[in-house]
Parts: structure tokens; sequence; C-alpha cells
């Protein structure tokens, strides 16, 4: 059973929830809002009168149960999966959850995302747009092509410019749950021995400068990065800013220019209210 | 990454016993949030504190990927816990179930603080002092 509970203020539900956990309740949803808060709580139907009961009691004023609704039964282990549909991208490449079946096109090379604890599923414009840029110049990728991946998350920038090629990468991420993300996609995928994934900020990369460094980040963060993204960008490589928003690329653009990039292209896209923009930079 | 929220969600579970069932399954669910990969990682992060309620911010973005943040149980079950009672009171004006002592609350203050809107330890103190009051628990010295 699902029992709504609405308390005037935090300290109220909170004393709410304590009484119902106390009484048998298995867990709760919290909504606020600037009236108050909506607990949603979650009970066993032999319990539900019992935690009912006992909130009644409770007698507190600024605490009252609107409503106790059955459950609709529903196995969310699976039904979360709706929607997750395989995406292409580009000419050639396939991003696909590990649940759904491998395709059938053989001019499309396959990479296999979940959903988790790291940004990067193909689902979002800003990712898509990069790997359409990733795409469009994979073909001048050889196995002495070093890349970098700045800020990977689940590393998938990075894995789809190694699927499409022989080249070899580095991805690296503040978050150690990406990095870790990323390592997991990269053996899933079977290129780990094509990768280097460390967790860590960009000062911790050393050594010559990349080929093809890729970056979906927001402008505030790319914007603090493109001194230290221009000493990882070899003269002559190519470099993909995505994350941006239209109306912040004027200045984006300005910045990247004054450290030594040229503008090669842009993509962009529609998503809700928002213009996605991605740029395809030389060095 | 360029990640964008698009949700966030606020839940109570027991420590290490999060499942695909309510509330999880229903709050995350209808986000398309990898349920099992959420329940992994809640139980993994809260199993060395077991018989707590642990509330957790979900944040969603818009690839369906997700982070989260794990708060410290509510005072409310602290104090209860410090108290020893079973319950709050219903009148907690008239009616007094319990006691904590200053050194408890300091206790219990300094535990929440990061998730207490207070400067200092005493502030946070004040604060945990009144949840207890709505619950008919005094609070002795």
């Amino acid at each position: 059973m699902c029992l709504e509970i609405r308390a005037r203020d935090a300290t109220l539900a909170e004393l709410a929830a304590a009484e119902a956990f106390e009484a048998g309740a298995e867990g709760l949803e919290e909504r606020e809002d600037p009236d108050g808060t909506t607990l949603l709580l979650y009970v066993r139907t032999e319990r539900a009168a019992q935690v009912g009961e006992v909130l009644q009691k409770l007698g507190v004023d600024g605490i009252e149960l609107r409503g106790a609704n059955p459950v609709v039964q529903e196995d969310w282990s699976e039904s979360w999966k709706r929607g997750l549909e395989p995406i292409n991208i580009g000419r050639r490449l396939r991003i696909r959850p590990s649940f759904a079946p491998a395709g059938v096109d053989p001019s499309r090379q396959e990479l296999e995302i979940d959903p988790g604890q790291a940004f990067g599923t193909g689902g979002h414009a800003s990712t898509r747009l990069a790997l359409e840029w990733i795409d469009s110049v994979a073909a001048t990728l050889g196995p002495e092509t070093r890349i970098l991946d700045v800020g990977c998350g689940t590393g998938v920038l990075a894995l789809a410019a190694l699927r499409l090629s022989d080249a070899t990468a580095v991805a690296f991420d503040l978050d150690p749950l990406a990095a870790m993300a990323a390592l997991d996609n990269a053996a899933r995928n079977g290129l780990a021995d094509r990768i280097e994934v460390f967790t860590g900020g960009i000062d911790a990369v050393r050594g010559n400068p990349f080929e093809l460094v890729v970056a979906n980040l927001l402008k505030r963060e790319l914007l603090s990065l493109v001194d230290e993204i221009a000493r990882c960008t070899r003269k002559g490589g190519l470099a993909v800013f995505s994350g941006l928003l239209l109306e912040d690329c004027d200045s984006v653009v300005q910045k990247l220019e004054a450290a030594g990039f040229v503008r090669r292209g842009l993509r962009s896209h529609h998503d809700g209210g928002d213009v996605w923009v991605s740029l395809l930079m030389s060095r | 990454m360029a990640k964008k929220v698009v949700a966030i969600v606020k839940l109570q579970c027991p420590a290490g016993q999060a499942n695909p069932s309510p509330p999880v399954g229903p709050a995350l669910g209808q986000h398309g949030v990898n349920i099992m990969e959420f329940c992994k990682a809640f139980n993994a992060r809260t199993q060395d504190k077991q018989g707590l309620i642990i509330p957790a911010v979900i944040s969603i973005y818009a690839d369906r990927s997700f982070t989260f943040e794990l708060k410290t149980p509510p005072a409310a079950v602290l104090l209860k816990r410090a108290a020893k009672i079973a319950k709050g009171s219903g009148e907690p004006n008239r009616e007094k179930v319990g006691t904590v002592t200053k050194s408890q609350v300091k206790e219990i203050a300094e535990m929440k603080a990061p998730d207490l809107n207070a400067h200092s330890v005493e502030m946070a103190m004040r604060i945990i002092e009144g949840t207890a009051r709505s619950m008919g628990i005094e609070v002795e010295g």
C-alpha cells in the first residue's frame, strides 16, 4: 500500500517519517513544494492499518494522512528499460543498451553502453553531436593516432573513436564512478587494451600532445580548461567540443581561437527549448 | 560531461536493503533510471549503516544517467534511538515521552551538520532541540 502523508514543514515530515518507519513502513518518497512536504510511504498491506493508526494517533497539528492507495504491481527491474532503444549515429556507428539485440546492419559498428552513474549513453544531443563528428573524422585516425577524452563520463566518445579506427586513447574524469564506468565499458566492448583511463584532472595528462581531443563539457567547465586542452592538442590536430548551448557558442569560440584553435565546423540540434552545439576545431 | 539535470528524486530506504519494489521502482523507473544499478550502489554505500533509514537525493540527467548523494539519518530517528523510546508524543507540549542529554544532542547535531542549514554546531543543536521538543523529548542540562 501507499500512504500519502502531508506535512506542513520539513521537521514535521521528518517526524512523521520516523514514526512510520518505526511502525513498519518499508521506504518512502519525499516531494517538497513551497507549502510543505508530501510523503509517499510504502507499507506491506498487512501493516498499512497499523502505520496509518500510528500516524493518526500522533495527533500532531500539521501532519495529515491524506489517503491509502494500492500499489500497482509491476516488475520495475525490467520496466525501466522501456523506451531505451539502440541509436544509429552518423554513417557507421550504433550505440545499444546491453539488453537490446545486436544489430544486423554490417555497415554499423556497435558500442554497448547502459545508463548508469556516468553521463554519456548517446541519449543526449550533446553526446550524439560529438559522436557524429567522431564518425565523420574516424577515417583519418590510424594506429598511430592518440585520442584524449576530457571528462569522459561513460567513455562513450573515446570508445566510439576506437571502435571506428585503430587508434589508442587516454580518458579521464574527476568522478571516480565515471572513470570506473569507462573502464567497465572498455572491457565490455573489447577495447580495454587500447585505452588508458584514470580518475583525475587534465593537469595529470603528460607526454606528447594528442591528434584528437574530445570534450563534452558545459561552458563553465570548458572555459576553465581551454589552455590546458590547447596544451594537450598537437599542432594540426583536431578537437571536438560539445555540450555547448547556442547562446554560449560565440564567447566559447572566441576563447578557443585565442588559445590557437581554428573553427572547422559546427553541428547543432534542437532539444526541447535548447539548441545544443558541437564544434570541430583544429589547432 | 555536459550533464543536464531533468529530475531530482528524494527517497528514504533502510541501509543496505534497496530493491526494485516501491519506493525505488516507481520513483526512479518513471524516469527510466537503471534500477538495479541504483540499488547495487545504494546498498554498497550504506552496508555499514545497517538498521538505519538513509535518505538519498538522486539527480537524473537527460540521458537517463544518474548520480546520488546520501544524507544523514533523520534527526527524529536519531533522537528516538538516543532517548531509547519507540515513538514520539502525541501531545508534545503536555506529554513528555523521554529525555536526551545535551551531549547526545551535540553528537546528533555534529552528525547531521552536513545536511542542516546551520553555520555552527550551536545552531545545529538548536535545530535538533526543536525537533526533540516537537516529539515530546526533553533535553536535560
